[in-house]
């Protein structure tokens, strides 16, 4: 079950409502870094993002090019061959390093659009209200309601059925498409709290444009929960982006981590012990994906108070089960 | 029933702690006082000066950060007619400190000895437990003796006693207007005939027309049942209708006590004086309001000397060095013959022979 | 009673919603559904047109019919438990092989939900507990992480340790088709359940940490509300307050969120499924895909969407049953 970390009905403490400025843009950037969990999680993203970049400086072998040929194709980890060689007799290592390339730019799009559509929707259906509100509603819960993976299996299926070139746009897009009204229906949710408040009715009575209403005063307040969501569809894109290209619907002919999972399974890589063909990948993308959890797991923490234990607490607590004057 | 005199609670130097990132703060800082069977004590301050801290300390309901830090609350129980001992742990029929209960001690002492009336009723209700289901576990836990039949009809004494139709028992609280809800939670309280009623702003929640109303009631069930109340509220002009005796705190310290006519007539107390001018009157002429100027201290930082002096217009140099000793004044005469205790350097007679400039206060003698 | 119309309404708007997809999609693809199986069939040997029209007649494909009337006609079979003919399991009838699937994807679905979610709860309970302990700095970011991981993935890596590794469990179909034969007998039972294990506690470990977060925060807020104060300044025992004034109110959040993440649930056991080659409607799908059976594929779809639409109901009907508030007409 995914995490859903923020419930909707739960109120976010906004961050300070002030207008965007370079300043406030970087202060904030500190403010999260400084909890253990975002730092961490972030470090780890960091890491797998610049390997993906310097992908041609890690490895002299391009990932396709098969280097082992012979009888057996399929080496394990060696001083040559870090990661192994696949049953093609590619080099694991490259594959797993400009594969990072592929599956973090898909992911990464389809997150990044679909976070778009959800401030989109979510704010918008949320300020206007009224017909639009039920409307965008009513296709916001329909979205909910229908099952995503199989939906996304069908659509990327008949992609690929007919042929359609350029397979990693078609599942981001799929993706993109499928992914939004979960985080929608959790920012309308938000604004419609926010929307009561009184720098709203200010805006308003200043005459300011709805438009300019919900982007620039009440989408700054938001920032906690729009990066809770972004950074959580990217974790479901990740993987059901993964899941398809391990199911095949993907380029299987283009090294992704997800494509890499396909042909070991097409290989038969687990019973015939072959663990590097599915290892190494796998634990990039348990790493990668368990990190943006983590992430998520520290914007809680900050955005809602009750749950972040201070340590002057845990003194507190020790002392109580000390001194008899203590909390029945 | 005619309202008994005797001392029950004891307050003795009370101080209460919140642990925090800047180290511990005082929110109550060596408070004692007394309450007698029957009486309504006021407790009145704006918001941080520990009333509330105060009172939940009494209650032993602190949380985390907060922590007791010292002094004792001897309790003086009432030896009860007709209860039989089950066998669990009876209060002793002289003092008890409070503070030092055990649990099961505590537990005993609960509701049945103490109850507490929370500010907002729709809050202190669970939203998915019926009216009478909050009231029932209460009677279960206590009165095990008790068949269902007596417990049903006590509910439903319980409620037609604060004006409840018995229709209503089954309904969920926010089913309930919000009058209702204020009187269920009044209802609950007093399920098990407690000594001491805790009411921490009962009616502030509310609009003025229902606030005079649950006061009636609470003032005429008190009359019928001689409990004692410890009535928590910032409004001081409510006490000065209701309580026998009113406690003014400010910043965590006691700075006043007096029975509710002589605190009227004569407060002694600077911040008391500025608390009683900051109601305008309905009639009468219009005349400038002052309020008290300035805000209440951060507790992290208190000011050196007395807490008030920054905001006193009284204040003189050995105000801001010394703090104020609470002081037991003798009774004004004529008005109760209650004791006055103030903590106030304009108050101590040695401390005025020795400073020369003085603004013209009136005192005592 | 207003409140359950609107839902049950909505609902059927988006069961309509999946048909009305299932029908559109495919018709907007280029090409023919049927037109490599019925090439193939071509080359077997003769086909009189009539064959090939009553062929097409079964396959659905009527294309001198306009599009509203095959809409109609489509909505009509649909309604009669018609969902074609398989192309890839020639001539099984879809809803035969869908009634086959099916009754395995519910029993590891509803198994690994009932584990999770009654297992989840009561660690998020006991978990807000001990706020500030060690369990409790712990076990919520590993329980996160292990939810990050894809479920196949964790399958895979559960296959490859235990079944294969260590021979604990075995690695796929869903009984011992060798040596046991299917019925009601306890060797059958016994088989199943051995066989299920694995995917179960794949699909367990996958939803955990949702189950268990969501209710210890839910939980850490209202220990703070008034109420549960007021439970203790009643002096009601400890477990009481717990359970009827903490947890009563906690779960709620906890339902909601299920329902949300049905899909999901959804999503993971399929490809658990395929991992473990368990013959349920997620493996049947799959197959569908890869091998164009386009009316097997629709099939599958239909019947997730239902199951998923008619457990969001159900949930929602729970929820109903737990919160007073909502029964009272304030949906």
């Amino acid at each position: 079950m995914q995490i859903t970390n923020i419930t909707h009905q739960e109120e976010i403490v906004p961050l300070a409502p002030e207008k965007k400025s370079a300043g406030r843009v970087g202060r904030t950037l500190r403010f999260f870094l400084s909890n253990p969990k975002i730092a961490v999680g972030f470090g780890v993203v960091l890491f797998f993002v610049l390997i993906a970049i310097a992908a041609p400086l890690l490895t002299p072998y391009a990932p396709d090019a098969r280097v082992v040929r012979g009888l057996q194709p399929s080496q394990p980890p060696s001083s040559a061959h870090f990661f192994g060689t696949t049953d093609l007799g590619q080099d694991m290592f490259s594959q797993v390093v400009y594969g990072a390339r592929v599956t973090l730019l898909i992911a990464f799009v389809a997150a990044f659009g679909s976070t778009a559509l959800q401030v989109i929707f979510g704010l918008t259906s949320a300020y206007l209200g009224g017909l639009v509100d039920d409307l965008l509603s009513l296709i916001i819960n329909v979205g909910l309601v229908l099952p995503g993976l199989p939906l996304t299996i069908v659509l990327a299926s008949l992609a690929s059925a007919a042929n359609v070139n350029k397979n990693e746009l078609v599942i981001a897009l799929v993706l993109l498409f499928t992914s939004w009204q979960y985080g929608a229906r959790v920012l309308r949710a938000q604004t419609l709290s926010l929307k009561e408040r009184e720098f709203v009715a200010a805006a308003r009575a200043v005459g300011e444009s709805a438009w300019r209403i919900i982007f620039v005063e009440i989408l700054p307040n938001e920032l906690a929960l729009v990066a809770s969501t972004f950074v959580g569809t990217f974790v479901y894109v990740m993987g059901a982006e993964i899941a398809l290209e391990f199911l095949g619907l993907g380029d299987p002919s283009q090294a992704s981590w997800g494509s890499i999972l396909y042909w070991a399974q097409n290989d038969a890589a687990l019973p015939s012990g072959q663990w590097w063909l599915f290892v190494p990948a796998g634990l990039c993308i348990a790493l990668f994906c368990g990190s943006l959890a983590f992430i998520n797991f520290g914007i809680d923490e900050i955005a809602n108070p009750r749950l972040h234990i201070e340590k002057p607490m845990k003194k507190a607590l020790k002392a109580l089960r000390k001194t008899k004057e203590a909390v029945a | 029933m005619e309202e008994n005199r005797d001392l029950l609670l004891d307050v003795q130097n009370v101080s209460v702690v919140y642990d925090s990132a800047d180290g511990e703060v005082y929110a109550v800082n060596d408070v004692s006082f007394t309450l007698r069977r029957g009486e309504i004590l006021g407790l009145a301050g704006e918001s941080g000066s520990g009333k509330s801290t105060l009172a939940y300390a009494i209650a032993r309901l602190l949380r985390p950060p907060a922590r007791v830090t010292g002094g004792r609350v001897l309790y003086y129980p009432r030896a009860r007619a007709g209860e039989r001992d089950n066998g669990r742990a009876s209060l002793r029929a002289n003092d008890v400190d409070i503070f030092a209960f055990s649990k099961r001690e505590l537990r005993a002492f609960r509701w049945s000895e103490l109850a507490v009336v929370f500010q907002s009723a729709m809050n202190a209700l669970n939203p998915v437990a019926t009216f009478e289901a909050q009231m029932l576990d209460v009677m279960r836990a206590h009165r095990p003796e008790m068949s269902r039949e007596q417990q049903r009809a006590r509910m439903v004494e319980l409620a037609r006693l604060v004006g409840i139709a018995p229709e209503r028992l089954k309904s969920y609280p926010h089913e309930l207007s919000g009058g209702m809800r204020q009187r269920a939670v009044i209802a609950i309280a007093l399920a098990l005939s407690p000594e001491i009623i805790i009411m921490d702003e009962p009616t502030t929640a509310l609009d003025v027309v229902i606030q005079r109303d649950i006061l009636t009631e609470l003032m005429r069930l008190r009359r019928q049942l001689g409990f004692a109340v410890i009535f928590i509220t910032h409004d001081l002009s409510l006490l000065l209708e209701v309580a026998d005796e009113i406690i003014i705190m400010y910043a965590g310290r006691m700075v006043e006590k007096a029975g509710r006519k002589a605190l009227y007539r004569h407060p002694l107390h600077p911040y008391t004086d500025g608390l009683l001018h900051s109601f305008p009157t309905l009639e009468g002429p219009l005349v400038r309001m002052s309020g008290i100027p300035g805000a209440p201290p951060d507790l992290r930082e208190v000011p050196p000397g007395c807490v008030f002096h920054p905001r006193c217009s009284q204040a003189w140099g050995r105000c801001q060095r010394e703090r104020p000793i609470l002081r037991s004044l003798p009774a004004q005469g004529g008005e109760d013959a209650a004791e006055r205790r103030v903590a106030c350097h304009l108050y101590d007679t040695d401390a005025r022979r020795q400073e020369p400039a003085l603004s013209s206060q009136g005192g005592e003698a | 009673m207003r409140y359950f119309l609107r839902r049950l309404g909505f609902y059927l708007v988006a069961l309509w919603a999946a048909v009305t997809f299932n029908f559109i999609i495919p018709r907007l693809m280029p090409g023919d559904p049927t037109t490599t199986f019925l090439a193939k069939l071509r080359g077997q040997g003769h086909l009189t047109p009539a064959t090939l029209a009553a062929l097409q007649a079964d396959f659905g494909v009527t294309p001198n019919v306009p599009i509203w009337q095959q809409y109609l006609n489509y909505l009509g079979a649909i309604l009669h438990g018609d969902l074609g003919i398989s192309s890839s399991q020639f001539p099984s009838k879809v809803s035969t092989i869908l009634g086959e699937s099916l009754p395995w994807t519910i029993g590891l679905v509803g198994a690994s939900i009932v584990l999770s979610a009654v297992l989840g709860t009561i660690i998020g309970a006991l978990l807000s507990w001990r706020r500030g302990s060690w369990y409790d700095t712990v076990v919520p970011p590993l329980l996160t992480f292990l939810s990050a991981i894809p479920y196949f993935w964790m399958a895979l890596a559960l296959v490859y340790i235990f079944a294969l590794g260590l021979g604990w469990f075995p690695p796929d179909s869903p009984y011992d088709i060798f040596n046991v034969t299917p019925g009601w007998n306890v060797d059958y039972i016994l088989s199943v359940l051995q066989h299920a294990l694995l995917p179960v506690i794949t699909l367990v470990i996958g939803s955990l940490g949702g189950w268990v977060l969501t209710m210890r925060n839910a939980m850490i807020t209202t220990l703070s509300e008034d109420y549960v104060l007021m439970a203790e300044a009643k002096g009601l025992p400890e477990r009481q307050i717990m359970t009827n004034y903490a947890a009563r109110n906690a779960i709620l959040p906890s339902i909601t969120s299920f329902s949300i993440s049905l899909g999901l649930i959804v999503g993971g056991a399929l490809l658990t499924e395929i991992v473990f080659n368990y013959p349920g409607i997620g493996f049947a799908l799959f197959n569908a895909v890869a091998q164009n059976d386009y009316a097997l594929v629709e099939g599958c779809f239909l019947v997730i969407a239902l199951t998923v639409l008619l457990a969001n109901f159900l949930s929602e009907l729970v929820y109903t049953f737990l919160d007073p508030r909502v029964r009272h007409g304030r949906g």
